[in-house]
């Protein structure tokens, strides 16, 4: 029988670095993994499968439900850690640090910035103004001197071409 | 074992908390189920139909990279807490962000489907963009007995906040825009007011052995949770004066955070001659539907050469204008004013938004400008016809 502190310490780095991978941000990541951990102990009695790399791909399911969640909502869930009554950890910096370096965030970083520059200068410039400058899309839209639906297409390819990019380099 | 600290922290985090003892059964789900479907009747009728959900707003500030203020991107989370609104609706919440000086900023707000914003106008939900109502320092874990970690607002002061939400304006706290320019001033820039109904919220974070604030006396006795080291309180009035908050500890103790002091009213002091003096004018006399009108007044009322401080304007509608029959706001002295010195300052057509189309009503409006709430400076008037 897979004890879950020793799933734990088998996934919960990985974990946490696949998070910051996704999200670019430790705080970010901080927050959906420390929800995944603790609803997957909430939820230990429910795991039926067998050894550790099953217990382990159950967490990762997990981890890739709270992902889907927040990508649909803009934010992290707390329920499973609000039900334990935990406290989400805090990051010290040397913890940022490290984990910036595990998660290879500056050659990310450095990957979407080139990928960003092979972009259509048309996606570029919505892409700065949608995502970095948070105009809403009417905005958007007049700033380009396109109709609304031609700014949100431009987002919309732009950001699936940088997400092709990033999955390539995950 | 991992290198990273939180990781063994977490652990033993988790293995000091309950698991949920068993798997609830067949029938207390339906039992539940059924209880859920009640509730949430209840609550529907308790606090009306959320509202529909609207544009965002735009943001007022730029998202400039050279600016030290400037919010970053998508480090924006709305707490956890959530007040309810003493008037239904939407809960208020809390949402904080990175600016680019590092600093951790707050505001507040509505919640709707996790987003924070305002009810707009058009009776919708818009979510607010990132703006800064109050910044902090680097947030580090509180001591476990903390009671008052980073608070914003007061339990009994202040003009409130609009009822909903805080616009995304920078420094909205009091839901105007005000300024005071020198005479040499080329361009004098707008109070913008609301005259809805305002909140006075109250929030701030607790050490993890903080489990609730109690607040007792004057009449009122609540108790207001505490959720991921934070509380919220939410009131369409002071904090009853005599009452006293309790921090509630997890052990059963009680230790006094705050009370609200009785208040002491100080006369308002009507002198002739500093009315006189202080010869306070609005122009234009004659307005349009969505003028500025600026007010200028000589600094002649106080003693001292120097000053800061406030003036208290109360402004008075035409009948039969619903939202504008009594707008109170304060004009903040952004700076020291000389004796002597004029001074000036807007009011355009109060709405709760840069994104609103407010207009004046026609008729005749009336003014009347308070020195700290206390010095008559005189009256101003101007028209919409």
């Amino acid at each position: 029988v897979v004890e879950f502190e020793t799933v734990y310490d088998a996934c919960a780095e990985r974990l946490l670095v696949y998070f910051t991978r996704r999200t670019l941000d430790p705080e970010t990541a901080l927050d959906l993994w420390a929800e995944t951990l603790a609803q997957a102990y909430a939820g230990w009695r429910r795991f039926r499968g067998e050894g550790e790399d099953e217990a382990v791909a159950w967490v990762y399911a997990i981890a890739g439900n709270q992902w889907a969640g927040y990508l649909r909502r803009g934010y992290a869930e707390r329920r499973a850690l609000r039900r334990l009554g935990v406290e989400r950890p805090e990051l010290a910096p040397d913890d940022v640090e490290r984990l910036v370096e595990l998660a290879g965030l500056a050659e990310l970083r450095s990957v979407v910035g080139a990928a960003l520059g092979d972009l259509p200068p048309e996606q570029q410039e919505a892409l700065r103004l949608r995502v970095v400058e948070e105009l809403p899309y009417a905005e958007v839209a007049e700033r380009l001197n396109v109709t609304e639906p031609a700014a949100r297409a431009r987002v919309s390819r732009g950001l699936r071409r940088l997400s092709l990019t990033l999955e390539e380099a995950r | 074992m991992s290198d990273l600290r939180v990781v063994s922290e977490f652990r033993e985090e988790l293995s000091r908390a309950r698991r949920p003892r068993r798997r609830p059964t067949r029938r207390a789900l339906l039992v539940a189920a059924l209880l859920a479907v009640l509730g949430v009747g209840i609550a529907t009728a308790a606090t009306g139909d959320f509202p529909p959900i609207g544009d965002p707003l735009p943001s007022p500030v730029r998202q400039d990279a050279d600016q030290p203020y400037s919010p970053v991107t998508g480090t924006g989370r709305v707490a956890a807490i959530r007040a309810p609104d003493p008037g239904g609706g939407p809960p208020w919440s809390v949402r904080t962000h990175r600016i680019r000086r590092g600093l951790t900023c707050i505001q507040i707000g509505r919640v709707v489907g996790g987003r924070l914003g305002v009810i707009g106008d058009d009776g919708k939900f818009h979510e607010a963009p990132l703006a800064a109502l109050s910044c902090f320092g680097p947030q580090r874990p509180l001591p476990p007995d903390a009671t008052l970690g980073q608070t914003l607002g007061s339990p009994s002061e202040g003009p409130g906040i609009p009822f909903n939400g805080t616009p995304p304006r920078e420094y909205s706290q009091t839901g105007c825009e005000s300024f005071v320019s020198s005479g040499q001033s080329s361009s004098p820039l707008a109070v913008i007011c609301d005259d809805r109904p305002r909140r006075l919220v109250d929030t701030g974070t607790v050490g993890p052995n903080v489990v609730a604030i109690e607040v007792r006396g004057g009449g009122v006795e609540e108790r207001h949770p505490i959720v991921d080291g934070r509380y919220m309180i939410v009131r369409a009035a002071p904090q009853p004066p005599g009452s006293i908050a309790y921090a509630v500890f997890r052990d059963g103790r009680r230790e006094r955070v705050w009370s609200a002091r009785r208040k002491r009213t100080t006369p308002v002091t009507s002198d002739p001659a500093v009315i006189r003096r202080t010869a306070m004018r609005a122009a234009p006399a004659v307005v349009g539907a969505r003028s500025l009108v600026t007010v200028t007044l000589r600094a002649r009322f106080y003693p001292k050469p120097k000053y800061g401080g406030w003036f208290r304007v109360t402004l008075s509608g035409p009948p039969g204008c619903r939202r504008q029959r009594r707008v109170e706001f304060e004009v903040l002295l952004d700076r020291m004013a000389r004796a002597g010195e004029t001074l000036s300052f807007g009011v355009r057509p109060p709405g709760l938004t840069h994104t609103d189309r407010a207009e004046w009503c026609r008729g005749r409006y009336s003014g009347r400008v308070l020195f700290r709430s206390r010095v008559d400076l005189g009256t101003f008037e101007f028209e919409r016809r």
